[in-house]
């Protein structure tokens, strides 16, 4: 179980949150300019770094924020969390 | 082994969702400003509870609906939007010498007292739903969207 600091309501269980994604790649502004290759992998492969990961993560059953959250993947410790994209 | 437990619920409140600027509202209709988040006020059987950046709840009896509607209707500002969702809301009272068991059943919470005072709030979980908790005379109060009343209760008479 993750303990997630929000900045609004404090230390909170995972229970409390859903998950909602990577958060470092960017949406391409204009994805007819895109190939499909690149917008497959935007889309369906995100980047799976053994480390710290940003996250987004939705206080959906608390403050309903949405946080993005440095997550280490390989200890599951919470380096950063912050309102907001 | 039984519980010293008193479930009561559910139950109706008056309810109303302020967000944006309360003090747009005035200071006349509602208690004080809790200062911190997850704190709440209180001033004549009225609740307010601080739940979100920019959310509020005002929880009152139920017959002081139609007085705080009109009231609250009455005061139009655009920095501040004023819902009624008293028929939202289902409210369950937990009380008896075992009620901070029971919600330690409910809730994933610290709600000891020194992690959970007399003016704490929280949206949280609750037996697996989003659920306001708070603490009420020397019980709890939990309130849960109106169509998980009945699981909510049933979970509640298996603890009993
Ligand atoms: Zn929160």
């Amino acid at each position: 179980m993750l303990l997630i600091e929000c900045p609004f309501c404090g230390p909170r269980a995972e229970i409390e949150f859903s998950y909602g994604g990577p958060a470092a790649t960017r949406r391409p502004d204009d994805p007819a300019q895109v190939s499909d290759a690149d917008w497959v992998d935007w889309l369906t492969v995100p980047e799976n770094r053994a480390g710290p990961v940003p996250e987004r993560w939705c206080h959906a059953k608390g403050c309903g924020a949405w946080l993005t959250v440095l997550r280490d993947t390989r200890t599951h410790d919470i380096l950063d969390v912050r309102h907001g994209a | 082994m039984a519980y010293d437990l008193t479930i009561t619920g559910p139950a109706r409140r008056t309810v109303f969702e302020i967000k944006g600027d309360p003090s747009a509202l005035g200071s006349d209709l509602l208690p004080p400003w809790p200062d911190r988040p997850c704190r709440l006020t209180r001033q004549d059987d009225r609740a307010f509870l601080w739940l979100g950046a920019h959310r509020w709840l005002l929880i009152a009896p139920p017959d002081h609906e139609d007085g705080l509607d009109a009231a609250l209707s009455a005061v139009h500002h655009p920095d501040a939007s004023v819902v009624l969702l008293s028929d939202s809301l289902a409210f369950f009272t937990l009380s008896g010498r075992d009620a901070d068991v029971a919600m330690s059943i409910a809730c994933p919470l610290d709600l000891h007292p020194g992690a959970f005072g007399p003016d704490a709030c929280a949206q949280t979980d609750g037996f697996g739903v989003r659920a306001l908790v708070l603490r009420q005379g020397d019980g709890w109060l939990l309130a849960v969207e109106q169509a998980y009343a009945p699981y909510i209760a049933a979970q509640l008479a298996q603890i009993v």
